[in-house]
């Protein structure tokens, strides 16, 4: 009996010893994550835009709601997007740009000390339409994102004082958005004092810089750039209005990816979704109906606003020496120098003769 | 009686023996001179100069020898009357010699005349052969230097004569080339018909030796340089291509949406999948810890358990309270959860304190097996991060699995905010964006830094590679002075030399010595008054000197016969016999050949020997010689004799293991100094005096600076020496370069005391061979007074004034550097410098056969005439 306790009592230790063996497996694993295919904010999601936004997708581009082509991110420019506000009634896609813009830019000019944004150029020597920053900062400040940058530039020749209070005002009506001026070097130290980015108003070194008006074109208002350690200047920022897609083309030409397929003959349906994937690199897909007639021809509209043959549009010319014959005046740069200088030419016996 | 015909005899013999001997000698120095002089200038200047110059002193102490003989036999006894004190003793004209006259006249006068005048001949001949040299005219120094080029351009088979194919089978023969190479500038020297022709030639020549010449330098330097600069080319033409193509995948990745879109795509499966199989390992481990380490447990021998055993002894000694008893515990749990095995892997449990169950009921083996499970799993939570009681459904959403999924992000080089959620697609993609993001750029600058070129821009093709500005700047300075316009990196090498050819300056060395405007330049201390003197002495004196020993042999056969006649008619006809033998016949076999030189050169004298009868005659005697001398020496140039003669002469430098730099000449100098040599030197130098007192030489110091003016069309404009003292030009002079022209007497000194002299130095230096500009000089009619002073004191003052003319020559003549060239340039009055060492006649020789000579230009020597 004593025994049997003995054992009793050993396995009730043993027991109490031992922590049993834990089995945490679920029954069913699930991903943490559900993985999706997104799209850009902007980019619409009607059923009908659906084909032609998944073509799209394959060459960084996407449509809005409002039907316009955009490009699908403003990292494909290779540059950092801001649209430029003259008035109040904003593009459709203000308000999902988060992929599309990085801020707004503005031109801005004192008016019976009024400051006003003003339409003008990248000389600030025609100035056109002209709002109050307030109702302009009214319009947008609902559809602003959290990290919208703004940049103003404000007209030149303002005294410190005017900048103070131009500063103080969008500080003021852009409330917590990060502020860059365009302004003269000699107002770098008040910008910073202001804690607001001063960007220079001429080629520098050390800041980023307004581009001179060579660089700029109807599409691409304003270039925002900065020097790299070979001194050579790179785009960081482009200012668009109402062609953003043909501002982010000029600005990177391989923003726009190669077709995804090739036309050997005119197809017998042409749809905006056969273009999207047909279109060459350089062609203006905001104008897809002219495209769509222009194929029958074999011909496109670039965004130069010429018509190319789809030839040439597809071959660029990475390699010349491909196209060229032997006769091309350009053929010799193609072949390898024939070594062939070790033979002698010139040695002949001289034969003298009597001169008459 | 019979012994004085004995003696007779053994005179007779001598006489023989001596003569033989000076015949092969005489034979040896002939044929060595023809082995001498068949040998380019170059040579006979250069490696066998030496033995060049006692070859040279050989002859004259043989042929002193042969004069001095014959003046010493020659001269009547009557004169040695006045070394003869015993007026009875003397010689008279109606009386025989007694007997001790004859002895003292045959025995002691004679032979010590032979001696005196012999060693005074020997010197003798080296002074007149300078004095003929001397007093040799300009224009046949001309003559003579073109004869040397025409030697020398035969003798490299790079000139033909239009109708004489013979004489290019000659030189291509070697067995007859070296007799007709040594004498041939004879030939171009005295026969004005030859020499014209050489003359009307030379300018063509010049330049076609020169295109030769330059193209062989091309192919010497320029080649190597456009395959050095072809492989650097290719080389950074893949660098660039392969660079092009790395940054154009990186920009395709950069800035293509969907491709970035699938990467976090995948990026977020596999980090679902990570998460889940944490939790799989996880759950596993804990299946696993039962048992855990059972068999350490069950080792009673284990250190573990030995280790246990003495801590569960500890804890129940007497004298263990319950501070003993709780830090032995702790102890123990420190031990095992630090445990560690050799090879640094833990020993994998983690317990505390209150873990550790001391007891005596049972073996320690159980209660060890109870810990090591307990210690397992608590391990395994703390190794996975996951608490105790944390299921599987919480742990999905949990930070634990966020951060698994960040780590496995940043894994593959995508930074995500730390507070990142599971849904934040958006941040995601811009992170794997900003992955990529600049990597282009990045490639690019990392090519820019290692490569030469540095292109800034990518995408190029080879086309637009090729027309790059670094390429031209590469091929620029890799080709140097050989660089034209039109290099591409894919010209052919052969078009590329043509194009070089065709854009040479043709400043033809020859062209410069033979123009007629530089007879000038011969005159004693002009640039070439070297030249002048060596191309005579090659033209002239090795031919004649060759002929001479032809024809001391064949006098010396006449006196030998004329001294034998009355004695011995015997011994007259061995040696007479001996000497048809030995010459006559070889040489009229080479008369009677078909092959014959006499018949070409009759020939040759129809064609180009028309200018007078002399000129006709000497041409086909010319043959007559080559034929007799061809004998002689096709017969005898391999003859014992010769050779061991010309063994002798030969020079054999003394160290000739030693071949550094300063052996050939300096050095055998020294060595040379034998008996023989050292008299020559001293008596030349001692009887030196005699052409000045005589008004044959006169001695002018060199110049300073030798300018030689080069017009456009590369002919000679001007010459003039130039004499420098305190960096100031003291003296311009323009060494008679009126020479065999009156037209300088026309000449108006009028002309000169125009102030503008620059405008009168540019028209003298562009017109002055043209007699029109001299006839216009002498409208004015003041007297003819030296034209030339006039225009020497001018371009005296005319150079002073000029600073940077100046400068150069004064530079020049610090750096001993004493011929200047200087090419006019187009129109404006801007010259080319080129300078030149000291012109002599192995420049002739260089400037056929060499491959490159050098006349180094010197770079911005901004003169100005």
């Amino acid at each position: 009996m004593s025994l049997l306790r003995t054992i009793g009592l050993y396995g009730l230790l043993i027991f109490l010893l031992w922590g049993c063996a834990v089995d945490k497996r679920p029954d069913q694993y699930t991903s943490a994550m559900t993985v999706s295919s997104s799209l850009s904010a902007h980019a619409s999601h009607f059923s009908q835009y659906s084909e032609l936004q998944k073509a799209l997708k394959y060459r960084n581009l996407s449509v809005t709601d409002a039907g316009q082509i955009l490009p699908i991110n403003q990292s494909v420019c290779n540059a950092a997007l801001f649209y430029r506000i003259t008035q109040t009634t904003l593009p459709q896609y203000i308000g999902k740009h988060q992929d599309l813009l990085s801020g707004f830019y503005i031109d801005v000019a004192q008016v019976n000390r009024n400051w006003l944004v003003v339409d003008t150029d990248n000389d600030f020597s025609t100035i056109g339409n002209q709002q109050e920053l307030t109702k302009v900062a009214a319009s947008l400040m609902p559809k602003m994102m959290r990290q919208d940058v703004i940049i103003i530039r404000p007209v030149p020749g303002l005294d410190s004082a005017s900048l103070i209070d131009l500063a103080q005002t969008a500080k003021t009506l852009f409330l917590g958005h990060r502020l860059q001026f365009i302004v003269d070097k000699q107002h770098f130290a008040l910008m910073n004092n202001l804690v607001v980015e001063p960007l220079s108003t001429a080629a520098s070194q050390s800041h980023a810089f307004i581009a001179a008006t060579e660089q700029t074109s109807d599409a691409r208002k304003r270039m925002i750039m900065t020097m790299d350690s070979f001194d050579v200047a790179d785009a960081t920022a482009i200012v668009v209005d109402a062609q953003p897609l043909i501002a982010c083309m000029q600005a990177n030409k391989h923003a726009i990816l190669s077709p995804t397929q090739k036309v050997t003959a005119a197809p017998l349906k042409v749809d905006t979704v056969l273009l999207a994937s047909i279109l060459p690199t350089d062609a203006d897909f905001n104008r897809l109906a002219e495209q769509q007639q222009l194929l029958s021809e074999g011909k496109y509209l670039s965004i130069n606003n010429q018509q190319l043959s789809y030839h040439v549009g597809n071959k660029p010319l990475s390699n010349r020496c491909s196209l060229l014959k032997k006769g091309d005046e350009d053929y010799q740069y193609c072949i390898d120098r024939q070594q062939d200088g070790d033979t002698v030419i010139t040695t002949q016996k001289y034969i003298m003769k009597i001169q008459k | 009686m019979k012994q004085s015909k004995l003696s007779n005899h053994a005179k007779i013999w001598m006489l023989l023996g001596l003569f033989t001997v000076y015949v092969c000698l005489e034979l040896s120095l002939n044929i060595l001179l023809i082995d001498m002089y068949a040998q380019p200038i170059q040579a006979v200047f250069g490696e066998h100069r030496i033995t060049a110059e006692r070859l040279e002193l050989f002859g004259r102490t043989l042929s002193g020898f042969g004069l001095a003989l014959a003046v010493a036999t020659f001269i009547p006894a009557k004169q040695f009357n006045l070394l003869i004190r015993d007026k009875s003793q003397r010689v008279t004209s109606n009386t025989a010699l007694t007997p001790k006259t004859a002895r003292l006249i045959n025995g002691v006068f004679r032979p010590l005349l032979l001696v005196i005048v012999w060693a005074l001949i020997i010197p003798c001949l080296r002074i007149a052969v300078d004095g003929v040299v001397d007093t040799t005219s300009n224009d046949k120094k001309l003559g003579a230097v073109r004869a040397i080029v025409y030697k020398e351009a035969y003798l490299a088979e790079t000139v033909a004569i239009e109708g004489f194919p013979q004489f290019d089978e000659i030189v291509s023969d070697p067995k007859r080339r070296d007799l007709m190479v040594a004498l041939i500038p004879s030939l171009a020297y005295f026969s004005s018909g030859f020499n014209q022709l050489i003359e009307s030639n030379l300018e063509n020549m010049a330049d076609q030796f020169l295109l030769n010449r330059q193209e062989e330098y091309f192919i010497k330097e320029a080649i190597p340089r456009i395959r050095q600069f072809d492989r650097t080319y290719k080389q950074e033409l893949a660098s660039y291509q392969k660079a092009s193509k790395g940054y154009l995948e990186a920009l395709k990745k950069e800035n293509n949406y969907s491709l970035i879109e699938r990467e976090r795509v995948a990026l977020q499966n596999k980090a679902n999948d990570k998460i889940n199989n944490h939790w799989k390992s996880y759950s596993q481990a804990l299946l696993d810890a039962d048992n855990y380490k059972k068999e350490v447990a069950e080792d009673s021998t284990n250190a573990i358990r030995k280790g246990y055993s003495s801590v569960k002894d500890d804890y129940f000694s007497s004298n263990c309270n319950s501070a003993c008893r709780r830090q032995l515990k702790v102890d123990f749990a420190q031990y095992l959860t630090t445990l560690k095995y050799d090879t640094g892997e833990s020993f994998g449990v983690y317990l505390t304190a209150d873990d550790i169950t001391v007891a005596k009921m049972l073996k320690s083996k159980y209660y060890l097996m109870a810990m090591f499970e307990r210690g397992r799993i608590n391990y395994i939570h703390r190794v996975y991060g996951i608490p105790e009681d944390m299921e599987y459904e919480e742990y999905n959403q949990s930070s634990q699995a966020l951060k698994i999924a960040v780590a496995q992000f940043k894994e593959q080089g995508v930074k995500v905010a730390d507070n990142w959620s599971f849904n934040d697609e958006r941040a995601l993609h811009q992170a794997i964006e900003a992955k990529y993001k600049g990597h282009a750029k990045a490639l690019w600058g990392e090519y820019r830094k290692s490569s030469r070129f540095a292109v800034a821009k990518p995408r190029l093709d080879r086309v637009g590679f090729a027309r790059l500005p670094q390429v031209t700047q590469y091929a620029q300075k890799t080709l140097g002075s050989y660089y034209l316009a039109e290099f591409s990196p894919s010209i052919s090498e052969r078009k590329y030399k043509k194009l070089w050819l065709n854009k040479q300056d043709n400043i033809s060395f020859i062209k410069m010595v033979t123009s007629t405007a530089a007879t000038a330049a011969f005159s004693p201390g002009g640039s070439m008054f070297m030249l002048g003197k060596d191309a005579v002495k090659l033209a002239v004196i090795p031919p004649m000197s060759i002929a001479a020993s032809l024809l001391a042999i064949f006098l010396l056969f006449i006196k030998l016969a004329v001294y034998l006649w009355p004695k011995n008619k015997g011994y007259l006809t061995l040696a007479m016999l001996a000497g048809i033998l030995a010459f006559a016949l070889p040489v009229g076999a080479s008369i009677a050949n078909k092959n014959a030189y006499h018949t070409m050169m009759g020939n040759f004298a129809k064609a180009f020997s028309t200018v007078d009868p002399f000129d006709k005659f000497f041409t086909v005697g010319f043959g007559y010689v080559l034929d007799i001398e061809n004998g002689i020496f096709q017969t005898y140039r391999d003859l014992k004799v010769v050779r061991l003669a010309g063994k002798i002469i030969k020079y054999q430098p003394p160290y000739q293991a030693d071949d550094t730099e300063d052996t050939p000449t300096e050095v055998i100098a020294v060595h040379d100094e034998h008996l023989l040599r050292s008299y020559d030197d001293f008596a030349y130098n001692w009887l030196s005096f005699l052409p000045k007192s005589l008004g044959l030489g006169e001695v002018i110091k060199p110049f300073d600076t030798n300018i030689t003016v080069l017009k456009q069309d590369m002919n000679v404009g001007a010459y003039m020496g130039v004499r420098l003292e305190n960096e100031k030009v003291v003296a311009v002079n323009m060494p008679n370069f009126m020479q065999n022209s009156d037209i300088g007497l026309l000449a108006d000194q009028k002309f000169f005391y125009k102030p503008d002299v620059k405008g009168l130095v540019e028209e003298f230096s562009s017109n002055y061979d043209d007699p029109q500009y001299w006839l216009q000089l002498s409208q004015g009619n003041i007297g003819k007074q030296s034209l030339m002073q006039k225009l020497e004191l001018n371009m005296a003052a005319y150079l002073n004034s000029n600073a940077s003319t100046l400068t150069l020559l004064n530079t020049l003549n610090n750096k001993g550097q004493n011929n200047l060239i200087l090419l006019e340039l187009e129109r404006n009055k801007k010259y080319r410098c080129f300078v030149l060492g000291v012109v002599d006649a192995q420049m002739i020789s260089d400037s056929i056969n060499v491959n490159f000579f050098d006349y180094q230009e010197l770079p911005k020597c901004k003169a100005v005439l």
